[in-house]
């Protein structure tokens, strides 16, 4: 799948009701904390973002769930497919396994489903849904990022 | 002087290298060949910075490599101020910032000394501009013109919130936008601020700093609501 289908294929999404949106942000802080708090837990952590990169997912919490707030409120399929791809870029480059964004994705649905309400989760879940279905397409148009220079060297 | 694809791949070298000697004689040369100060904004520290952004993406340089080359073309770029000035001032301000939150600042400082270029007083405020700091700058300077960057799309939020503050409050204030940030889109979510313009390029801000005049101007209500 090229970069132009999964854009074709996240046309159909729109920006999600202003109440779903403001429940989203005001709880931005609690979310980031749960999937924080989630993932720590793995005891296959060190297998899904490299070892010492814990801080690094932290702060890619963080920069998702400030991102999300951003297209949900201002919904734009080129923008959401290419920033995804920048992200798996960035993160597999620095030891990040595909495996951990179905990790992350998946905790994140669960997350949203306890802490917002029916409606809300209900708006935004669906997007998430579409992420997850096409990690191997991400994963697949970013293989060439997998293990970057710095990485590699290290670990020699 | 035009630079070319080598002066460029040198000079980035040089950047990662931390050789800021090596960089300052660079710029001297074009200096010396009477390159105009917006050429080496848009065809030497711009480009450089975006493919030593490119590098860090990709793990082939690291976060303090990067620091150190963004470090070194501020540096240079402050060498270079008291050359952009004009001779004549143009009783135009400006207040530019970056977006709360936004920790990039080197293209807000670009777009601030283009202004400068154009006669403009150009009042840079860095990084992260807190909103409620940002109001109260505009209140104290009453600008003509606000400028705010966004590097990094995650802040589109706190960028529309700074727009619709800034337009309810000061409705007549042109709001420049621009930036990294909108490379792959978010062009629409500024039209719906009738003052609003996303700005594509240091160019097309160069002509828009160029071609206003006092009297094109309507006087900025920037007294506002307190």
């Amino acid at each position: 799948m090229k970069v132009a289908d999964l854009v074709a294929s996240a046309t159909a999404f729109q920006s999600i009701p202003s109440e779903a949106l403001a429940e989203f942000d005001a709880k931005r802080e609690i979310l980031v904390a749960r999937i924080n708090e989630r993932m720590l837990q793995r005891p296959d952590l060190d297998a899904l973002v490299g070892a010492g990169n814990q801080q690094m997912m932290k702060d890619n919490h963080a920069n998702h769930a400030l991102f999300m707030s951003a297209v949900l409120g201002n919904y734009h399929a080129q923008v959401l497919v290419d920033t995804i791809l920048w992200v798996f870029r960035a993160y597999r480059s620095r030891a990040f396994h595909p495996n951990y964004w179905a990790a992350q994705l998946n905790a994140w649905v669960d997350i949203l489903k306890q802490e917002l309400s029916p409606e809300s989760a209900g708006a935004i879940l669906p997007l998430y849904h579409w992420m997850i279905v096409h990690i191997p397409q991400f994963s697949q148009l970013t293989d060439g990022a997998a293990g970057g220079a710095i990485t590699q060297k290290a670990a020699q | 002087m035009r630079i070319d694809e080598l002066g460029l791949n040198r000079f980035c070298e040089a950047l990662m290298a931390g050789q800021r000697g090596r960089c300052a004689a660079m710029l001297d040369h074009y200096i010396s060949r009477r390159t105009p100060v917006l050429d080496l904004y848009e065809q030497l520290f711009q480009p450089a910075l975006y493919r030593i952004g490119e590098l860090w993406e990709t793990n082939q340089i690291s976060v303090a490599t990067e620091h150190m080359a963004t470090a070194i073309v501020e540096g240079l770029m402050n060498e270079l101020y008291p050359r952009l000035l004009p001779r004549q001032r143009r009783a135009l301000r400006a207040v530019i910032a970056s977006v709360e939150g936004e920790l990039h600042q080197v293209g807000a400082k670009m777009v601030a000394d283009i202004f400068e270029m154009n006669g403009w007083d150009a009042h840079y405020l860095g990084a992260n501009m807190p909103l409620s700091e940002l109001l109260r700058m505009i209140q104290q300077v009453q600008p003509h013109v606000v400028g705010l960057s966004l590097s990094v799309y995650f802040h589109m939020n706190l960028l529309v919130k700074a727009l619709d503050v800034l337009h309810s409050r000061f409705p007549k204030l042109i709001l420049l936008v621009g930036g990294q940030g909108f490379s792959r889109g978010g062009a629409a979510i500024i039209d719906k601020f009738p003052n609003a313009r996303l700005i594509d390029s240091l160019h097309q801000l160069n002509e828009f700093a160029a071609q206003y005049t006092p009297e094109d101007l309507e006087s900025a209500d920037t007294k506002g609501a307190s």
